[in-house]
């Protein structure tokens, strides 16, 4: 008998493995909507410059505890199922790397706010430990693995970024400390940035849609160009971008393949676009809609950054480096909450549900009756829940962005924030309590 | 008289493809055996169609898996199926 070898189901880890990271991230993220309130009551936070320490502390606690949290627990999930390789751990290594991960995170980002050493350097040696271990143990599992599809590729390279941004995320760390003699250097800064953004989230949002747009919207499979190529080009030019960034007088050669990465992902969006134009049953989707909310996002962070070059091509004539600033804000608000954060959420209203129900058939055994009695994907994520938490997050990014002018929305976006993340840690729970009602007596393994 | 029961799942989201299989194979007649159509392998309806006392065999054409469940206390449509 022939198997597909892109994926195995035998290898799937049990179910609440997944769903403490993904419940952890929406926690996570109340809490940096905590972190905007705190702003708006004056405590040292304003969108002047992306170099504002307390903004790059609040900036950790969004992109480490909610994007990279969410990104690490479908990871455990995907990884076996797309490669055939368990990322190894023990329930002794799933607590303390993700507690000391999620402290880590929330002394980094109260270190970086109030500036106490100790802090700091506490809170970042705890990531660099906790992911650097996940990193070497995520690319271990898929360097013994025998696939060679695409989207495994693409999962290979993601981990490899991730060692990456850990390395440079470390050394950052000795150069503020001013360890070794060494002095902050901001292209160091940079290519931390550049890796996180397009290698470890960028190629591995990739890697994970070329499997799941196909298989939840029911669209063709992604072109052969998207998937053998993008990730290719993209760590093309991050290798390129570095060294550029490491050499004087290279900043044409940073330029050039900064915007080749990013045409590169323009052409992924464009292509997600048209797949979903595609699907075969054109239904209310909310992850449909945050897909597209994400291209659409990505395109005007496109234009945006575009028009960043233009004025520094000419100077810093067209418009004063006061909106230069602004709009650097403004760009990185399309990118992490309206376009990557939309997928995180599009990604999350298929995933959640879905694996709730394998579960709990699973859990059924073979009584007919209890499988049909089981709720339905409607049922496990409610459209109207998630049609409001639709709206409210692009209420939020376009908040946000208008908070970059004027301070006084502060309050309002992260009255906005909390809620749009408590409504997620909502649904979530409400899923768990699905489960709790549907599969009791389950002990959490979800395979075999 | 063995008879084919088809099922193309290929236009639906999951998991309606396995909810659907796990309906034809409980309302599966003496005789019939199940030939279900898929874009997708459906590696995790296996375990279950082996709890259910069901025997699979698959066939991949390009991107169409096909594939036969049937009972193999099922005489009848065992040798039927062996003979295909």
């Amino acid at each position: 008998m022939r198997r597909d070898p892109s994926l195995n189901f035998e290898e799937i880890p049990e179910w609440r493995l997944p769903f403490r990271f993904f419940m952890a991230a929406a926690c996570m993220g109340v809490v940096t909507g905590i972190g905007l309130l705190l702003g708006s009551a004056g405590f040292s936070l304003v969108l002047d410059s992306r170099w504002q320490l307390s903004l790059i502390g609040l900036l950790h606690l969004f992109t480490l505890g909610s994007i990279t949290m969410v990104m690490i627990g479908a990871l455990f999930q995907v990884t076996p199922v797309m490669t055939g390789e368990m990322i190894k751990r023990s329930p002794r290594f799933l607590w303390v790397f993700q507690a000391m991960f999620v402290v880590g995170v929330l002394l980094l980002a109260v270190g970086l706010w109030t500036y106490l050493a100790p802090l700091l350097i506490f809170g970042a040696l705890a990531i660099f430990l906790s992911l650097a271990v996940f990193a070497a143990k995520g690319v271990r599992s898929l360097f013994r693995s025998q696939a060679t599809k695409p989207s495994a590729q693409a999962l290979k390279f993601s981990f490899i970024a991730l060692l990456v941004v850990v390395v440079l995320g470390g050394t950052l760390l000795l150069m503020h400390g001013r360890l070794f003699g060494l002095a902050l250097d901001r292209s160091i800064t940079n290519i931390h940035m550049i890796w996180a953004l397009a290698g470890w989230v960028g190629v591995l949002i990739a890697g994970v849609s070329f499997q799941v747009i196909p298989m939840f919207h029911v669209t063709p499979e992604f072109s052969e160009l998207c998937q053998h190529h993008l990730p290719k080009v993209v760590a093309i030019g991050l290798l390129v971008y570095s060294a550029g960034a490491l050499m004087d007088g290279a900043g044409w050669l940073m330029s050039l393949s900064q915007w080749g990465v990013t045409l590169a992902f323009m052409v992924y969006g464009v292509e997600v676009w048209q797949l979903l134009q595609k699907r075969k049953r054109k239904l209310e989707d909310v992850s449909v809609s945050l897909w597209k909310s994400a291209v659409v996002h990505f395109v005007l962070f496109v234009l945006v950054m575009a028009g960043l070059t233009l004025n520094e091509m000419a100077g810093g004539n067209l418009w004063s480096g006061y909106w230069q600033e602004k709009l650097k804000l403004v760009a990185g608000i399309l990118l992490l909450l309206g376009s990557v954060w939309s997928i995180v959420l599009a990604m999350l209203q298929k995933i959640v549900p879905f694996l709730a129900y394998l579960h709990m058939q699973r859990a059924c055994g073979t009584d007919y009756s209890k499988i049909k009695a089981l709720p339905h994907m409607r049922e496990l994520m409610p459209i109207e829940r998630g049609r409001i938490l639709k709206y409210l997050h692009w209420l939020l990014v376009w908040v946000l962005v208008l908070t970059t002018v004027f301070p006084s929305l502060f309050l309002l976006s992260g009255i906005i924030w909390v809620i749009s993340f408590l409504l997620l840690a909502g649904m979530i729970v409400h899923v768990l309590r699905m489960l709790a009602l549907h599969a009791p007596y389950a002990n959490g393994s979800s395979a075999r | 008289m063995v008879q084919a029961v088809e099922l193309d799942v290929r236009d639906l989201e999951p998991p309606e493809p396995l909810d659907k299989a796990i309906d034809a194979l409980h309302n599966l007649q003496a005789g019939q055996y199940l030939v279900f159509i898929h874009r997708r392998e459906p590696v995790p309806l296996y375990p279950m169609a082996e709890e259910m006392g069901f025997r699979h065999r698959m066939e991949q054409v390009d991107a169409m898996f096909r594939v036969y469940f049937w009972r193999p206390m099922d005489k009848e449509v065992h040798q039927y199926l062996k003979s295909l």
